[in-house]
This record gives structure tokens, sequence and C-alpha cells, in this order.
């Protein structure tokens, strides 16, 4: 009989109410508790406990030594009282295990049940942080809707930034498109995008927000432009707010991929939409509609198409 | 044993998944936008937002991309509006100038920001004007009123 047993036993279950009985009974009732209690002791580690018996031996402890009502905070306040000079003894845990480790009954309470509560701990852990070093990704999801005036995605899928790292915006120029992508750390295969005819990579500016970072190329052609924006985000508030401007005309939906292109048209230029991953893409210029369709078509070649 | 080991895991798993979305859930409604009823020659799209920091500090962002390379963009005017009840009074108003930054000339794309101090246990917005034009004077503007923090 270990140590814990018999303290279980004694501060638990042999409690007032067997005072009243006779000592005949009583002896009786702690031959049947104790025959529960050693079966329990030695079923083997890792054994499956068979759930009737348990409910049975449950029923019986339960006529045996039924608990009065029972306040958790008054009972501890009580054994505290009484013992705490037993409390004070306490050896830290590390030394609790090892002295323990030769007590072969309680093993199974005392060296399982930590293991369990740090695989749920590393569980979680291992959550958060592939969630953090994006290995589940997050992914933005929008519909697109148009009025007359304007033209915007509502998001379905958020992304939130629980706790951005509040700062000033940047305002950054590079060389490339693809310089800028690395450096900001966005990985995207929507930029091989064939332009019109004549039109050449003239600037890269980029702004950093605190929850998003928009790279903005711009390509010219005899003082034509064609503006490619990447909106990358990590919240996406900004998107909710966006709206571009449109005629009052539909948008006209090309799918390419598996993505949904919205071409929309404004005063004197042509304005392509699409989403993909936590990005929203955004070609502006004055197109024609065969080139509208050959710059879309241009971004997929290569890929597996999936068109539908 | 397992199986209260296994419904521990599936229930932690769940209160997991669970905290994921109210995160993703506790987003601020978009507001409505007053635009003015037709398209630009000067502005393909814009947006502002507000964050809130953990001091009570109020940013306000604002970004613009043009149609192309023109006169002036930017915000024109941002003003910042605290809820009084049901409504909304403003608190504080920034005059966008290329001097402060607000606007600029001769490009065709443009962001920034401006930070208010709030106090705790009230709730800001913003107002902001965006504004594309051959000049400073002469072009589209339009509102946007952000998200509440």
């Amino acid at each position: 009989m270990s140590e814990n047993g018999r303290s279980r036993r004694n501060g638990g279950f042999d409690g007032d109410t067997a005072q009243n009985q006779t000592h005949q009974k009583k002896q009786d009732e702690e031959a049947q508790l104790e025959k529960i209690w050693q079966e329990l002791e030695n079923s083997e580690e890792g054994e499956e406990i068979d759930p009737e018996r348990f409910l049975r031996d449950m029923a019986v402890l339960d006529e045996l030594v039924p608990l009065p009502d029972f306040d958790l905070g008054a009972s501890w306040q009580e054994f505290k009282e009484k013992h705490h000079a037993l409390l004070e003894d306490l050896k830290p845990a590390d030394q609790q295990s090892s002295a323990f480790a030769s007590d072969e009954k309680p093993k199974r309470r005392r060296s399982v049940k930590p293991v369990r509560v740090a695989l749920v701990v590393v569980l979680i852990l291992a959550m958060v942080t592939m969630a953090s070093c994006g290995i589940i990704e997050y992914i933005m999801k929008a519909i697109a809707n148009w009025s007359d005036q304007v033209f915007r995605y509502e998001v379905t899928q958020e992304l939130r930034v629980e706790e951005p790292n509040l700062e000033l915006p940047d305002n950054q120029h590079y060389d490339s498109l693809e310089d800028a992508l690395e450096d900001y750390g966005v990985t995207t295969e929507y930029v091989r995008i064939q332009y019109p005819d004549g039109f050449a990579f003239q600037k890269l500016q980029v702004w950093e927000y605190s929850d998003s970072v928009k790279l903005m190329a711009t390509y010219i052609h005899n003082e034509k432009e064609i503006i490619f924006t990447i909106w990358h985000y990590k919240d996406s508030t900004a998107l909710e707010l966006q709206a571009a401007e449109k005629l009052p005309a539909d948008a006209d939906v090309y799918i390419r991929n598996g993505i949904k292109h919205y071409v929309v048209e404004n005063t004197e230029t042509v304005t392509v939409s699409w989403i993909a991953g936590t990005e929203l893409y955004r070609i502006a210029g004055g197109f024609s509609t065969e080139e509208v369709e050959l710059m879309i078509d241009s971004i997929y070649e290569g890929f597996d198409s999936h068109e539908n | 044993m397992k199986t209260n080991f296994s419904r521990m895991i599936a229930v932690l798993c769940i209160i997991t998944a669970l905290f994921s979305l109210s995160a993703f859930a506790s987003a601020a409604a978009p507001s409505e936008e007053e635009l003015s009823p037709q398209a630009s020659a000067y502005l393909t799209d814009y947006t502002a937002w507000a964050v809130r920091s953990s001091n009570h500090e109020v940013y306000v962002y604002y970004d613009v991309t043009a149609t192309k390379t023109i006169g002036c963009l930017g915000a024109k005017l941002i003003v910042i509006e605290m809820k009084d009840g049901s409504d909304w009074t403003a608190v504080k108003t920034y005059t966008g100038t290329t001097s402060n930054g607000m606007l600029i000339l001769n490009n065709n794309g443009h962001g920034g920001a401006k930070i208010y101090q709030g106090t705790s246990g009230n709730q800001y917005r913003a107002v902001v004007t965006i504004f594309g034009g051959s000049s400073t004077t002469n072009g589209d503007s339009r509102i946007v009123t952000t998200n509440t923090v």
C-alpha cells in the first residue's frame, strides 16, 4: 500500500460518514474499498480501463461512502490548516519526481500525467509557431462587388494583426519589382506579365504600412503609363475600405487558373483586379479588351492549367 | 484513459481553432464611403483606415493610386472624430499640404499617416478626403470614412 493510496482514502473516502457504521460493517466496506483500489492500482500502464467496470466500481464507492456536498475551496483550506507542517516540508517538484521514482505503485499517476500535459503544451506551441512562421498559411478571401461608381472587395475571410508594429509609412524606391518583392518577403507567381508592346519598366515604389505593403511598378511608353500594384496584406482592413473608380458598366470577369480577374473601365483607363493568397493585384492603364486578355493569359503561361 | 486524452487533445484543438477564428472575426465593419457618382480621370483607387496602439494612439493611414503621373495627389483633409453617444464629434483636423507631406506633386501614387493621441474609453474614426488632380486645386476628391478604433 502506497503512502499516496492511504492518504487518499483517509482524507477522501474515510470521512465522517463512516463514523456511524458498526465496526463489522466498516471492516466490510474497507475490504471492498481495498479491493477496488487494488484493482485500479494493479492495472498495467496504458491498459484500457473497462468503462462498465469503472462505473460499477464508482457506483459501489458511492453507495459505501457517499460524498457529502463538497466545497473544494473550503476543503483545501481546511486541509492546509490541518497539515500545514506537511505542506511546508514538501520538496521541490524535481526532487519529488526522483524520490517517487522508486515508488512503483503511483508511478503511472505521477509520470504519465506530466508527459501528457507536456504533449498538449508542445502541440499548442507547435501550432502557434507554425502560424507565426507562415507554415500554416493564412488565406484572405474576398468577393468582388461593384456599384455604378466603384469596384471593391468585400472580405469574407479576414486577416487580422492583433498587435501591429505601428510606425509611420515608409516610402522606398527600387530598381526592380523582383528586388522589392524579395526585400519584403513577398512570394508570388503572378508578376510575369507580358505588357503591350513598347512598354518598359520606369520605376518601383513601395509604401510599407504597419499592417500591409503596397508595391507599385510603373511601365511607360509614349507618355502612357501602366501601373501594376501589389498589396501584400497582413491585415485586411485596408482592403475592406479600398475603392477603385469605375464607370457605371458592369465588371467583366476573366477566369484563368481558377482565379477571377475583374476588369472595370474608368474614365480613360481600364483596371484589372484579382486576389490570390494574401495579395491584391491591380493593373491599370489604357488597354484594349484584347490587350487585357493577352496580359491576363501571359501571367499563367507555364502554370498547370485548370481553368474553370 | 486513452479515450479521455484523445478527447482532451481534440477539445484543445477546437479551442485553438476557435481562438484563431475569433481573432480574425474581431474586425471592425467596413464603413460606408461617400463617393461622388462618377469615374475619375485622376484616381484609380484609394483607401484609408485606422489602427489603434496599446497606448491609445490612433494611426490614420491613407493611400491613393492615380491613373498616371498627375500634378497633385494625396489626402487633402483628415478629420479625427470621437464617438459621443450616438454621434461623432470632430476632435482634430489635419489639412493636407505638400509641405506637411499629405499631398505630393507629380507622382502616380502616395500614402501617409497621421497620429492622434486618443484617450482610454473613447472610440475614434477618421474622415479622409482623398484628392487627385492636375494641380492642388483642380481635380477629384473622394471621401473615405475609416473603421472605428
